[in-house]
């Protein structure tokens, strides 16, 4: 078992839902469970019951990706009824960001709601500084109180669904150590998630029952997830308006690399030689390759599309995506200005 | 004569809606400080020397301590400005640079759709005389990050970056603040303030613009601009007990120096704010 204590409480081992949760969580008379319809959580979440007998759990649902602020109303008025002042969120991004966005907003009229997490995906794990709803913008939110981040909890991640999951946090490390705001202990773990991203995550995604790849994947999402105290650059910007037009179509975060690759052109005079620190990283110092084409060969041979012509998305929509994206404010986390003009020329890089 | 819509004093600072008609006396505060256009023809902005416009696409970044002043190019022609004075402890948690909180990249502010419909609605919540709740913080939070981050992204047309790194402070020119604050009000002697901070009067006028970046008089209307707001806003002394207190001789002198240092008059900046907090 290993307890990390930076940004907040992590505790960090295969069977810690079993183990460390029924401690972390010993003093709470009552707690709600918020969970997403990811998949492994309802798994999760048999695991959670047998191990707070003693807890009166109430349960209640929302829906796998980008949280909504219309449900944050909701979920505080179950979190009431339940008379608890505790979540308790399994899930992916959908249900701990939530859970976050729900803490914000009692800690915005004076009350208290604590969070604990248990992620069954790979992503920020609710450590990034912000959360960003699918109905507005990004808000920055009080992190989790107590992360379990339990490996075992990814067995049930269809593999196609973990690369597209683990691509997307791997950009974002990438985006935090581009990002030119001064952050150097982030941009120590920015590389190291990256590093351990690419080496581990395509065995996790090629056998399902390494369990050594799935722990270390997940310690690179941790990893990532603490970098993300840095701003994430434009590459959200575009990509999330992309993914809303391909609902069912497109894994969320495949569309990630294709996007980030042309990014990586437009944004190398700003970003001066920490392309080259990335690109040494992600080849494990044998990089003859630029970063853009290293990424396309990584999202590749996870049978990840590496182009945007791989995917179903409408070239058409091209001018309507980039007017929404540089009116979204992750625009300004670029290291370069970016303009709608801009926009389209990356997504037709990115094509 | 220029005219205070709205001032909306809190923990970010002050957020103030002007009219403005003249130029104004070069100055500088400890603030941060974004001027954005709302109405009216174009003006500019002479930012350490060099003019910025200021119109409805372009927006004005000042950080702390460096000296500005407004100025319309054509005369006698009203600008409605916004203007905030952002506190730099408030602004914490999202500077960019290590060497100085609230530092802005550069001056030129372009206003994009998205900062466009950001600055339409602070204004509208000040105006309206909303902008004590926590709605109008978080618009203010929101601008201000977005015209911080934007001035720090790398551009092609070239930087412009203030770039200048802030010398360690002399242990004489930090004696010289403290007697500066402490002798608030009282006639500014610099050639007294020189000797006491144990240099000659040229000697301490070239270091204490190197490492303040502006002159030491700029720098005393600047403190007195700042006792002057905190207790016109508290509103307990009269207008003209205030100038007195802070050296000057009569109320007529004190409201010169308060309109080429803070657009409006003290009488009128005292109502908006008092208007504004009720």
């Amino acid at each position: 078992m290993t307890l990390i204590g930076y940004l907040t409480r992590t505790q960090f081992a295969d069977g810690a839902i079993d183990d460390a949760l029924p401690e972390e969580a010993s003093r709470l008379g009552k707690a709600l469970v918020l969970i997403d319809t990811e998949p492994g959580a309802a798994e999760a979440l048999a695991r959670v019951r047998d191990a707070l007998p003693r807890i009166r759990l109430a349960t209640t649902t929302v829906s796998a990706g980008a949280p909504l602020r219309g449900e944050i109303a909701r979920v505080a008025e179950e979190l009431k009824c339940a008379e608890a002042a505790t979540i308790i969120a399994i899930g992916g991004a959908g249900a701990i960001g939530q859970a976050r966005l729900v803490a914000d907003a009692a800690v915005r009229r004076g009350g208290i709601c604590a969070v604990i997490a248990i992620p069954v995906s790979l992503f920020d794990l609710g450590l990034g500084r912000q959360v960003r709803p699918r109905d507005g913008e990004p808000v920055s939110c009080p992190r989790p109180d107590r992360v379990i981040a339990d490996p075992t909890a990814l067995a049930h991640v269809p593999p196609r669904r973990l690369a597209a999951a683990g691509m997307e946090i791997l950009v974002h490390a990438i985006e935090a150590y581009a990002s030119p705001s001064f952050n150097p202990p982030a941009d120590g773990l920015a590389l190291e998630a990256v590093r351990r991203l690419a080496r581990w995550l395509p065995l996790a995604v090629a056998s399902s029952d390494n369990a050594e790849a799935r722990r270390e994947a997940l310690a690179g999402a941790l990893t990532a997830g603490l970098a993300m105290e840095k701003s994430i650059g434009g590459v959200d910007a575009l990509a999330h308006p992309l993914e809303d037009d391909l609902v069912g179509r497109a894994m969320p975060g495949e569309l990630h690399v294709p996007v980030l690759a042309a990014f990586v052109g437009f944004n190398a005079r700003a970003v001066g030689d920490r392309y080259g620190a990335l690109s040494d990283t992600m080849g494990q110092g044998g990089a003859v390759t630029g970063l853009d084409i290293q990424l396309a060969a990584f999202a590749r041979a996870l049978g990840l599309p590496a182009a945007l012509r791989e995917t179903a998305t409408d070239p058409n929509r091209f001018a309507q995506v980039a007017v929404r994206a540089a009116d979204d404010p992750s625009a300004f986390a670029n290291p370069r200005l970016l303009t709608r003009g801009d926009c389209e020329r990356i997504l037709e890089a990115a094509w | 004569m220029s005219v205070a819509h709205a001032v909306a004093h809190g923990v970010f600072g002050r957020v103030c809606l002007y009219v403005m008609d003249k130029a104004m006396a070069p100055h500088a505060h400890r603030e941060g400080h974004l001027i954005f256009h709302i109405h009216g023809p174009p003006a500019e902005v002479v930012v350490d020397g060099r003019p910025y416009p200021l119109s409805s696409g372009q927006a004005v970044a000042v950080s702390p301590w460096q000296p500005h002043f407004y100025r319309p190019l054509v005369a006698g022609d009203n600008v409605l400005a916004l203007v905030l004075y952002i506190r730099p402890g408030w602004f914490v948690h999202a500077s960019c640079q290590a060497s100085e909180i609230l530092r802005f990249g550069r001056v030129g502010v372009e206003v994009s759709d998205r900062l466009a419909r950001l600055l339409a609605d602070t204004s509208q919540l000040l105006s309206a005389r909303r902008g004590s709740d926590g709605d109008f913080e978080d618009r203010l939070s929101a601008l201000t990050q977005a015209c911080f981050d934007q001035t720090w992204q790398w551009t092609a047309e070239g930087q412009h970056f203030i770039g200048r790194e802030r010398p360690l402070r002399d242990f004489r020119i930090r004696r010289a603040l403290r007697l500066l604050d402490a002798a608030l009000g009282e006639p500014v002697d610099l050639a007294r303030l020189s000797r006491a901070a144990g240099l000659s009067r040229p000697h301490f006028f070239k270091l204490f613009r190197e490492q303040i970046g502006l002159p030491p008089t700029i720098y005393v209307n600047a403190l007195r601009m700042e006792r002057a707001i905190e207790r016109l806003a508290l509103g307990k002394e009269t207008v003209a007990d205030i100038g007195l207190d802070l050296g000057f001789s009569t109320p007529a002198s004190f409201s010169r120096f308060f309109i080429a240092n803070g657009v409006v008059p003290p009488s009128t900046y005292r109502r908006s704010v008092l208007t504004h907090a009720q």
